[in-house]
This record gives C-alpha cells, sequence and structure tokens, in this order.
C-alpha cells in the first residue's frame, strides 16, 4: 500500500507541472496559426468506467464490478506521441463470499504512469491506444459485519487503454474507452486454490470528458 | 501530573479504538471443510455452517488493571451442506486465539462448535479440514415417579448425555481436557411421599442410565438406549 505513495507523488508533480507549463502556453497559442489538426499539450481526463471482472480465477467468480472513476493527466510528447499519470479507483462487489472470502466490498486501486500515441483521424476526431506495463495494486476489501473490518490483498498490474476522441470545443472533448488489465496477486491459498487466486483480469468500459490545453508537444516547444 | 497523561492516553487510545477497523492477515486465504453426518452416519444436508472470529480489544488494561475487555465478533464465513453433507468455503484469517466454526442444523439436532488458535498458528496447507462432525438427533425423555406410600422414600439418580459438542484443537491436535463434545450430565433427586416428573433432553441413540434407591434398600441399575418409542421412564415407589 505505501509503496504507491511513490506513483502517487510522481503523478501529482506531473499535474503540478502541466499547470505551469499551461500557463505559458497560452501566448504560443495566441501567436500561433491554429493549425488544421490542433494537437493538444496537456489534457486532464475524467472518466467513469464499468470494470468486468473476467476469466477462469475467484475475483471473476465471487465479484461483480459496479463502478470506477479515474483522473488522468496526459502529456503531448512529440508527434502524437505521450505520456501521463493516472489516479483512480475501480469499485467491486461481493457476489459469492464462498468463493472469495466474506467481505462484502472492495476497491481496487488504479493508479498508474503510461505512454502511448494517438491518431488524428479528423481535425475533432481521433483514435488512441495507451499501455502501462507495471504498475502496483492494492484491493482493500471492506467487511461489514457486527464491527467494520478490513482485509488488503495486493499485485502488479499492467493495461492497455484505447480511446476515441471527439472535440467538442478547442478545450473540451468527449470519449470512449476500453481498457484491458491484468493483475498478479500475491495472494497465498491453499494448494488447490492457489491458480484462483494468482491473477485477476478486467475490462474497463469507460466514458468521460477532457479538458485540453495547448496546441503543440513538449518536443516542439523546445525545438522553437 | 502523571494522570492527567494518563487520562490523555486513555482517551487517545479510546480514538484509536473507535476509528481503526480490525485488519485482517493480508494476501492470505484459507480453505475451510468438511462433511456432517447424523448419528447413523447418514450426510446431513442444509446444515449451516459460520466461521467466526474475534479480536480482543484489550490495552484498556494497561491503565485500568480489572476491567474487562471487550471482543469484536467477525464472520468470516456462511454455508450449507450439500447433498452428501460436505461443505468447503474459502475464509479471510484472522490472527486470533479464537478461530470458531460453528455447525447447526436445526433444533432437532445438537449443535457442534470447533475452536482453535490461529494466533501463531497456520494451518497446513491453509486448510481447516474439520473432517466428519457428527451432528446427533436431540431426543426428550421424560422421568415420571409415582408414590403409592406417604410414607416411602426414593433416591434418583439420571445420567444423560447433553445434546452439544465442542471441541478445541491447538495445531491441529484435539484438546480433549479443553473438549466437551456430548458430555454427560448427571440430574439427582430425592423424594418422600411425593409424585415427580420432569423432561429431559438428549441425544437419539445415547444410553441413559437410572439408578434408584426405594427406602434405603439396595440400588437398582437401569441403562436404556434412547429411541422414539422409549421415551418415558416410569418408577413407582
Amino acid at each position: 500500500m505505501f509503496l504507491q505513495l511513490p506513483i502517487k507523488t510522481l503523478i501529482f508533480f506531473l499535474f503540478a507541472s502541466a499547470i505551469c507549463l499551461g500557463q505559458n502556453d497560452v501566448e504560443v497559442i495566441e501567436t500561433e496559426d491554429k493549425p488544421k489538426i490542433t494537437k493538444t499539450f496537456y489534457s486532464y481526463n475524467f472518466q467513469y468506467f464499468i470494470p468486468q471482472t473476467f476469466g477462469d480465477n475467484a475475483l471473476a467468480k465471487g465479484t461483480k464490478g459496479i463502478g470506477g472513476i479515474n483522473l488522468k493527466l496526459q502529456l503531448g510528447i512529440y508527434k502524437g506521441f505521450f505520456v501521463g499519470g493516472n489516479l483512480g479507483a475501480a469499485y467491486l462487489e461481493v457476489t459469492n463470499p464462498e468463493i472469495v472470502g466474506n467481505y462484502k466490498k472492495s476497491t481496487v486501486t488504479n493508479n498508474y504512469l503510461f505512454f502511448g500515441y494517438e491518431y488524428y483521424v479528423s481535425e475533432r476526431f481521433k483514435l488512441g491506444l495507451s499501455a502501462a506495463p507495471f504498475a502496483k495494486t492494492t484491493y482493500k476489501n471492506k467487511i461489514f459485519d457486527a464491527s467494520e473490518g478490513r482485509q488488503y490483498d495486493t499485485g502488479t498490474f499492467f493495461n492497455i487503454e484505447f480511446y476515441a476522441d471527439y472535440k467538442l470545443s478547442k478545450q473540451l472533448a468527449v470519449f470512449v474507452s476500453y481498457t484491458y488489465r491484468k493483475d498478479k496477486l500475491n495472494i497465498v491459498a491453499p494448494i488447490e486454490d492457489q491458480s484462483q487466486f494468482n491473477s485477476s483480469q478486467f475490462n474497463h468500459f469507460g466514458i468521460g470528458v477532457k479538458l485540453c490545453f495547448g496546441n503543440f508537444d513538449i518536443v516542439s516547444a523546445f525545438l522553437k | 501530573m502523571g494522570i492527567a497523561i494518563k487520562l490523555l492516553k486513555f482517551f487517545c487510545l479510546l480514538l484509536l479504538i473507535g476509528c481503526q477497523p480490525k485488519e485482517f492477515e493480508e494476501n492470505t486465504r484459507i480453505r475451510v471443510l468438511g462433511t456432517v453426518v447424523n448419528q447413523n452416519n447418514v450426510a446431513i444436508e442444509n446444515a449451516s455452517v459460520n466461521i467466526f472470529t474475534d479480536d480482543e480489544v484489550g490495552s484498556i488494561i494497561i491503565f485500568f488493571p480489572g476491567v474487562p475487555t471487550f471482543n469484536q465478533i467477525f464472520n468470516l464465513g456462511s454455508t450449507n451442506t450439500n447433498q452428501s453433507g460436505e461443505f468447503s468455503i474459502v475464509s479471510l484469517l484472522n490472527r486470533s486465539n479464537n478461530f470458531l466454526v460453528s455447525v447447526e442444523k436445526d433444533e432437532n439436532y445438537a449443535p457442534y462448535l470447533f475452536k482453535t488458535n490461529v494466533f501463531d498458528y497456520t494451518p497446513d496447507n491453509l486448510t481447516v479440514d474439520l473432517n466428519t462432525i457428527t451432528l446427533k438427533e436431540k431426543f426428550s425423555f421424560d422421568l415420571v415417579i409415582n408414590n403409592q406410600n406417604p410414607s416411602s422414600t426414593i433416591a434418583v439418580a439420571l445420567n444423560y448425555e447433553i445434546p452439544f459438542c465442542a471441541e478445541v484443537y491447538e495445531e491441529g491436535t484435539l484438546q480433549e481436557n479443553l473438549s466437551n463434545c456430548y458430555p454427560s450430565q448427571e440430574f439427582t433427586v430425592s423424594l418422600q411421599g411425593e409424585d415427580f416428573s420432569k423432561s429431559f433432553i438428549s441425544t437419539a441413540g445415547s444410553s441413559i442410565q437410572i439408578s434408584y434407591s426405594v427406602n434405603n434398600q439396595p440400588e437398582i441399575v437401569e441403562t436404556i438406549n434412547l429411541n422414539p418409542s422409549e421415551n418415558v421412564f416410569t418408577i413407582t415407589y
């Protein structure tokens, strides 16, 4: 759980840096001619998603996704390539406690750094692909009984996200996304059950809005 | 000054106790399994199995010796037995002195309780196997004593099995001295010139030993096996 603090700190730093850099970029926008395809220097993405567990594992058999939120910062690096950080969580409801253990709900952290590439199909429409090759996660399992209890499971994960953006205005876009996420869990269980607790898999079906700032990327800014 | 600091510590502790939820062993699952049968070794379906644990909040006694500790009780899992009387359930692990599994059918069967200590003991292969649990059927019987001579006396002693079984295990080994499985109970009564009747609840197929002495004569001992057709014992003196 505490190992995630550096990632959170780094993502926070990225957010803070973007705000500072964004302030400088206003003048650049004003002095440049508007390109036919407007690039985005950075964007804040607010995403709601439905997590769907699947596969031959205990989590898929014993839980159901009830929702999730992400706050994402995406920074344009060069010609459609970007990096970013994501803070978020998915919420699961336990449907079969005989399989996963007798807790009611689980909050799955979704904090990671990512990189990717986006392709401008038209001035308003673009497609993107991003990946987070390695991130740590914590499942906070909540027990509501006569007394409240908690239990934590930890692990690592990677994800791949595909999205389609549509720009409503220069600074506002909406998007839909699909994310595949695979977790490697640190849970120990009886030998007969271990394979069920080694991993979990998710589909995330998301929608969201993007607040976009700037019409250049970092490399272009330095070259100028 | 010292008392003020102690009070401050106490209230800080209360705050901690009140706000901090119990945390169970992280990244751990165990399996609890077994088979439930009746006294005739016939599988019992739909018996209710519950796993309990508790968390003793005992730090207060540092400040107030003699104040009893209180426990938070958690249900770590619930299930029912299948047609074969089997159950198997995944549970979280709480490092507690009290890891309890209760097995109950209904009011017609004796309940069973399993207790072990997992505070510093991890079950082999993270599996708590209760093997075969016998829930004996409860049978009631009546003791009826009729008096025919007001000057006669009678002393009666009755030994019967109580419908309850609690077994305590330490590191996978049954602790018979700490367990109490279908214990024997003695009931005694002495009468002079009066009638008496009382109902008892015991277990099907168990032996009931009744010994009585009329007018201080030599004791008569009878042993019977409890069954539905023989559940009234009448003594006349």
